[in-house]
């Protein structure tokens, strides 16, 4: 039997969606001055719109009184509050995004929006190059909240209830600190500092090497910094990373990528020199799959024909695998070069998509944690078939310290890897319904449910509209890793149905 | 007569190998869809120079866009036609003249349109690899002009009217939620 919410449920609900809208109303005061500095009138305005659209509800919530700490607030509540906020927070960021007039449909802005919320990077814009600096700008904010997890930023400064339930439904399962709020301060410690170091790097790069004026290269560096630390994807121009012609440029996005990918444990785990990290079970396997899966790129790129110097082929392949396997969407080839690539190149790209990052990271896909276990758990049940009976097969692996692995989490692991196998093919089937040969039908779904963003071509402006509603579930449900989307569909039916 | 025909067989030997190749007039889509079929041709080709120009010692890179929006970017009044389509290009900077074309395109700027002939480059190996026209001549066929940035107008008023409401909503919580005097 399903439970009715109650009003004080709902209460409790809006007031933390309240104080999430306050998040982003502050998030747009980052554009809002740029478009001031920069003179972008029209822009100022619509920022003014969309902070002032979300501050009214934010403070009518605490008028309200809504999320008085003398009312309960349980598991449940923090899920749906996550999974409503992914959709909330899209939809009051579209504004300026449609006012600019950039894209075709309102649908499309919900798209961009929700594409850069969960980090994917797949763009619908039209004449990028043009775009104002602050709406553009405000593209790669909305990455930077959702890589940070804009639960996690309304958790740092709210102090919210619930808070636990809100950062594990987020895609997070590690604890760094005993509480969540100083684990919550903790990553934005490290985001701040490698904003600061990346911005730094990034800007002095484009004035003394690319030869832009400092303001640009700042822009710039901003920019690629959000989405190259929060695996987004989207970059200021329309020809992505390309754009920079520049191996060192490539160099310093590739760290920063890579340190987005990285699970905060492990950065703290760096930070504290702890020793022995590289028997960690997640270290090894991202370690291995990188390795075999870059030597797949390169070989299949060797043998196509089109490079004819293995640095230059090395330089492609390692960064496209790179962005492809941290979840991050940067391209150095135009996506018509990209949807050439057949064979071994694309079995390789395609599958480091699939396999994202680190758990507790800004990566999507099934990551490298869940690969390993699930790789472990099925080696362990051969060798128990193998071995005389009565033998005894050590279920333990290093995490952090030495962790069991019991029957109970290698069926939660392998049960969640199944549905991201099950949300790509859904996306697949969708495209090659609608006509799209099967291989970028795949690439393209595969991208959207593990928040990747490299496109073969598919994801385009006019594409059909029940394609892009799937792929914006899919993101949606790949960047919650289902749990939080499971939970609301139940309080949606518990509202329906329940007594 | 046969000191003429020797003369003239001469000049044609001459000739005819130091003339340039012909440029063959191409788009950024014909490039992108049969790059190998021009690597390392001659080509001329019209369009944008958008974003930045990267001054780097002897040669400056910009890109230059081909696309609906050449003429009338969105912001200049134009309607959404497709996404952009761009090349690099790879410019020796005694022929590069800034106050000439006035600044790339951005928001502010519809870019210099030029057309520009150079040699096509696809993953150049003595370029690690990159992918662009180094240019020999550069021909500008309209400076660069200013797209109107527009003004706050009625969402921006309607925005501040909204932040005002929400502000005096946030003073009456944080009134009402004050603690009893005494």
């Amino acid at each position: 039997m399903l439970l009715r919410p109650s009003p004080t449920d709902l209460r409790l609900i809006a007031h933390d969606l309240g104080r999430i809208l306050a998040v982003v109303a502050a998030a747009g005061l980052l554009p809002l001055g740029w478009a001031i500095a920069r003179g972008e009138w029209a822009a100022a305005g619509w920022f003014l719109l969309m902070i002032g659209t979300a501050a009214v509800p934010a403070a009518a919530a605490e008028f309200l009184g809504w999320g008085s700490r003398r009312q309960r607030v349980d598991w449940s509540h923090g899920l749906v509050v996550v999974a409503l906020t992914w959709l909330v927070v899209p939809a009051v960021g579209t504004l300026p995004l449609w006012l600019s007039r950039h894209w075709g449909r309102w649908l499309d802005t919900f798209f961009e929006a929700m594409s850069g919320i969960t980090t994917t990077g797949l763009s619908l814009v039209q004449d990028l190059d043009h775009l104002p600096e602050s709406v553009n700008l405000w593209r790669h904010t909305l990455q930077f909240l959702g890589g940070q997890g804009i639960v996690l930023a309304a958790l740092t400064f709210f102090s919210a209830s619930g808070a636990l339930s809100m950062y594990q439904a987020e895609g997070r399962e590690e604890r760094i600190f005993p509480s969540v709020i100083s684990t919550a301060r903790f990553i934005w410690l490290v985001s701040v500092i490698h904003g600061v170091v990346g911005v730094t790097v990034l800007t002095v790069d484009g004035i003394l090497v690319q030869g832009f004026q400092p303001v640009r290269s700042f822009f710039h560096a901003i920019n690629v910094f959000m989405a190259a630390f929060d695996t987004g994807g989207f970059t200021p121009q329309s020809t992505s990373i390309a754009y920079y012609h520049s191996a060192l440029y490539e160099g310093v996005l590739a760290v920063l990528m890579v340190a987005g990918a990285m699970s905060f444990g492990l950065h703290h785990a760096l930070w504290n020199r702890r020793r022995g990290l590289l028997q960690n079970l997640e270290v090894r396997t991202i370690l291995t799959t990188f390795g075999i899966l870059l030597a797949v790129t390169i070989v299949g790129l060797g043998t196509s024909g089109v490079f004819t110097r293995a640095a230059a082929l090395t330089r492609r392949g390692l960064f496209q695998v790179l962005s492809a396997h941290t979840g991050t969407g940067f391209s150095t080839v135009s996506t018509t070069e990209l949807s050439r690539w057949s064979g071994l190149a694309f079995v390789g790209i395609t599958v480091a998509m699939a396999l994202g990052g680190m758990s507790s990271s800004t990566a999507g896909g099934v990551k490298s944690l869940r690969i390993g276990l699930t790789v472990k758990a099925m080696a362990d049940s051969i060798r128990e078939a193998l071995l005389p009976e009565g033998a005894v097969v050590p279920d333990t692996f290093r995490q952090y310290g030495t962790q069991r692995l019991t029957p109970r989490m290698a069926q939660s692991v392998m049960a969640v890897s199944l549905l991201y196998v099950g949300l790509y093919l859904l996306g697949a089937a969708v495209g090659y319904a609608y006509g799209y040969p099967l291989d970028q039908a795949l690439f393209e779904s595969v991208s959207a449910s593990a928040a990747v963003g490299l496109s073969v071509g598919v994801t385009a402006p006019g594409m059909p509209v029940l394609m892009e509603l799937v792929m914006i579930l899919q993101m949606w449900i790949g960047r919650l890793e289902f749990v939080a989307v499971f939970a609301l569909f139940g309080f949606l039916a518990s509202l329906a149905v329940g007594e | 007569m046969r000191t003429v025909v020797a003369f003239s067989f001469l000049a044609v030997l001459v000739v005819v190998p130091a003339a340039p190749a012909k440029a063959q007039a191409v788009d950024v889509s014909e490039l992108d869809q049969n790059p190998l079929a021009y690597d390392g041709q001659i080509i001329t080709i019209e369009g944008e120079l958008i974003g930045d120009y990267g001054e780097r010692g002897d040669e400056v890179w910009v890109q230059l866009n081909d696309d609906p929006y050449t003429e009338n970017p969105i912001p200049g009044g134009g309607v959404p036609a497709g996404g952009n389509q761009g090349i690099g290009l790879r410019i020796p900077v005694d022929i590069y003249d800034p106050d000439l074309w006035g600044p790339p395109g951005s928001a502010r700027y519809r870019g210099p349109l030029v057309r520009v002939v150079g040699r096509f480059r696809y993953h150049a190996a003595e370029a690690s690899g990159e992918t662009f026209v180094q240019v020999t001549d550069i021909e500008l066929l309209d400076p660069a002009r200013p797209l109107p940035t527009g003004e706050l107008g009625t969402p921006g008023r309607t925005g501040i009217a909204l932040l005002v409401l929400a502000a005096i909503i946030y003073a009456a919580a944080r009134y009402r939620a004050r603690p009893p005097r005494g």
